[in-house]
């Protein structure tokens, strides 16, 4: 197991407000880095229009998005089957995939913040165990 | 968020995956590269912004000097 591995996976619980109006709270975990890429294509289209950022996205980063929330819905309900999350990642795309943007990209809240400084803290705390050539 | 694009575009411009790898193991020592692909977005990101931080802060303090 990498050193790493105890401060990955920490799901962010977000209300979904559906189309029909009833609210639900999902607990969503962020993509790996190597989605990155993908998120980058998405960037060049999205928001080429501050007033409609939707407005301009051809058919492939439509595909890419999708993607990226059934895979980002198969991290966090792993136990869930394959095929009701497909579904439930096609029908609520266009809800999710701003709160997906925005839970991968965005660290501008305070306890987001606070959670960083933890996670320094604890970086720091583990690299003071870590024997060095001197110790040894 | 449309700001944060701007600022991975720019990242993407600036380092790839070796940089970023290279970079954060300067600074937290040894990853491997299946390890780092692995890691969530926000923190990888969040552990290159604490660099950045760190070498303005650096830099300032030698300037002073």
């Amino acid at each position: 197991m990498g050193r790493f591995n105890k401060y990955l996976g920490e799901a962010e619980e977000i209300e979904i407000e559906y189309k029909n109006g009833t609210k639900e709270i999902l607990k969503l975990k962020p993509l790996e880095w190597t989605d990155i890429k993908n998120l980058l294509l998405i960037g060049k289209d999205f928001g080429k229009n501050t007033e409609n950022p939707l407005e301009g996205i051809n058919e492939k980063t439509i595909d890419l998005m999708q993607d990226m929330v059934l895979k980002t819905m198969k991290l966090s309900y792993p136990e869930e089957p394959e095929d009701e999350l497909k579904a439930f990642a096609t029908k609520n795309f266009m809800i999710l995939i701003p709160i997906i943007i925005d839970l991968n990209l965005n660290v501008g809240s305070s306890e987001k913040l606070e959670k960083i400084k933890q996670l320094q803290k604890r970086v720091k705390e583990d690299a003071r165990k870590i024997p060095t050539d001197k110790t040894a | 968020m449309l700001e944060r694009f701007r600022q991975i575009k720019q990242l993407d411009e600036d380092e790839n995956l070796i940089g970023i790898h290279d970079e954060l193991m300067r600074n937290y020592g040894y990853i491997s590269i299946y390890e780092l692909k692995k890691m969530p977005i926000p923190t990888v990101l969040e552990l290159l912004d604490q660099i950045r931080k760190y070498k303005e802060r650096l830099k300032r303090s030698l300037r002073k000097r």
